[in-house]
């Protein structure tokens, strides 16, 4: 149900099976007004294996995406339909402002070029000489020292020392190499790749905004089977009673179920949402369930989901502490 | 008595052989309640809608009952089955304790709680 003052629905896009956020804005309206975290997926391309830090774009959880469209939060972006070819206009203004922005650059360089050097006040210049002489005063008296002990002086009048000793010819010859070559020509222009492609003057984004046309057009098929209704009627069950749900995998479950945000609670709850036939469960996983919960400082919760009343029933599952 | 008979056979004896199938856990979950738990006033109640005996009695250091519903590892258990033994006792329960008999004998108890209860700190 949206009102006049509700927020626009926020657009999810859909890249294969991922649903993706790529809105900071957005990703900031599913946490603070809708309770969806999600989790954040973006990394450096320079240091990819890096995982402590990661930032955008938010990848959503199916069931998440599900409770969103359903209650009309957000609409489903069908990314590879959104990017029809440009007109001939949009282009021609497309190229030419390439080209003026490689003109404003190569008048910025030569600008910078015709600069003359900077200037050094008195003050500045009396200071460089002091320094200069100072150094010639320290490496004569280093000559006349090794002098004294019968070695030669190895360093070049810089000070350098050459890298191996056996070697100085090549090393000496290195050094003259590196000074006399010319610094690398600067590229003749950057060009300027958008980080975000939405704001493409073509870009005419494909939404859906009900998970029917959604599956109807192939795009968001989930859920399918009885046990993805499953998940979805729990998450969704558990989600109206004001819980944050993030993702379960660490604990052997579907979901954790925080009283707050994650980002300021622990979570109490690991669930699990019963996919059997009549919501069977076998008693090597209530064991399994209730172990684990336990040995964490949560409690396992059972969701059975009963397909005729659309009901969702919670056990919660601890280890006995006797036995 | 009957020298072959275990003591603790009487109290049991009546459900043993109307819930053939859980006879086995029913009658190793009692015995061990009784003896290796130390649970005081035990008794046996008949739970059909669960098909089994299930036992209530007061844990020590403890003042209120609670119950054990026993069932055997290789059993399939199902929540309307779980609701079912919740509904059906009276007063209803809290709490549960589902005691879960493995082929050795074995025994792990396990708490289970309807609804969204949370662990204590």
């Amino acid at each position: 149900m949206s009102s006049p003052h509700a927020p626009a629905p926020v657009p999810i896009h859909i890249s294969g099976t991922q649903a993706l956020v790529w809105s900071v804005d957005d990703i900031a309206t599913l946490r603070t007004q809708h309770r969806i975290c999600g989790s954040l997926v973006g990394t450096l391309p320079a240091a990819a294996q890096q995982n402590v830090f990661l930032g955008v774009p938010l990848l959503l959880a199916r069931e998440e995406v599900v409770l969103l469209v359903e209650r009309q939060l957000a609409v489903l972006v069908d990314e590879r339909a959104s990017y029809p070819a440009p007109s001939a206009r949009q282009f021609q203004e497309w190229a030419s402002a390439r080209r003026e922005e490689v003109v404003q650059q190569q008048k910025q360089r030569e600008a910078r070029e015709r600069r003359p050097p900077p200037v050094l006040g008195e003050e500045a210049l009396r200071r460089r000489e002091e320094r200069e002489a100072r150094r010639e005063r320290e490496r004569a008296a280093r000559a006349a020292k090794a002098a004294e002990e019968g070695e030669e002086l190895l360093e070049d009048k810089d000070g350098v020392l050459p890298q191996e000793q056996d070697q100085p010819a090549a090393a000496a010859a290195a050094l003259d190499k590196s000074k006399g070559k010319a610094p690398e020509k600067d590229p003749a222009h950057w060009v300027t790749i958008p980080s975000s492609s939405l704001s493409l003057p073509w870009y005419t984004p494909r939404t859906y905004a009900t998970l029917a046309a959604a599956r109807s057009a192939g795009l968001w098929t989930y859920p399918t089977t009885r046990g993805e209704r499953a998940k979805c009627a729990a998450f969704r069950a558990l989600w109206e009673r004001g819980h944050y749900l993030g993702p379960g995998l660490k604990f052997g479950g579907d979901w954790l179920v925080y009283p707050g945000d994650p980002l300021r609670y622990h979570s109490h709850f690991v669930a699990t949402a019963l996919a059997g036939r009549d919501g069977t469960v076998r008693p090597m996983e209530v064991i399994a369930f209730g172990r684990l919960g336990t040995a964490t400082k949560k409690a396992h919760l059972l969701c059975g989901w009963d397909e005729g009343t659309g009901q969702v029933s919670f056990f919660s599952i601890e280890w006995a502490n006797f036995g | 008595m009957d020298a072959n008979v275990h003591p603790a056979f009487d109290a049991v004896k009546p459900l043993l052989t109307k819930y053939p199938a859980t006879a086995a856990s029913l009658y190793q979950t009692y015995n061990d309640i009784l003896h290796a738990q130390q649970w005081t006033d035990l008794e046996i109640i008949d739970v059909p809608q669960s098909g089994r005996g299930v036992i209530r009695g007061v844990k020590p250091k403890e003042e209120l009952p609670k119950l054990v519903v026993p069932c055997d590892l290789n059993e399939s258990l199902s929540l309307g089955w779980l609701s079912a033994v919740f509904d059906s006792i009276s007063p209803t329960p809290v709490e549960v304790y589902l005691g879960i008999v493995s082929s050795d004998s074995s025994i792990v108890y396990y708490r289970l709680s309807k609804g969204i209860v949370k662990p204590p700190m």
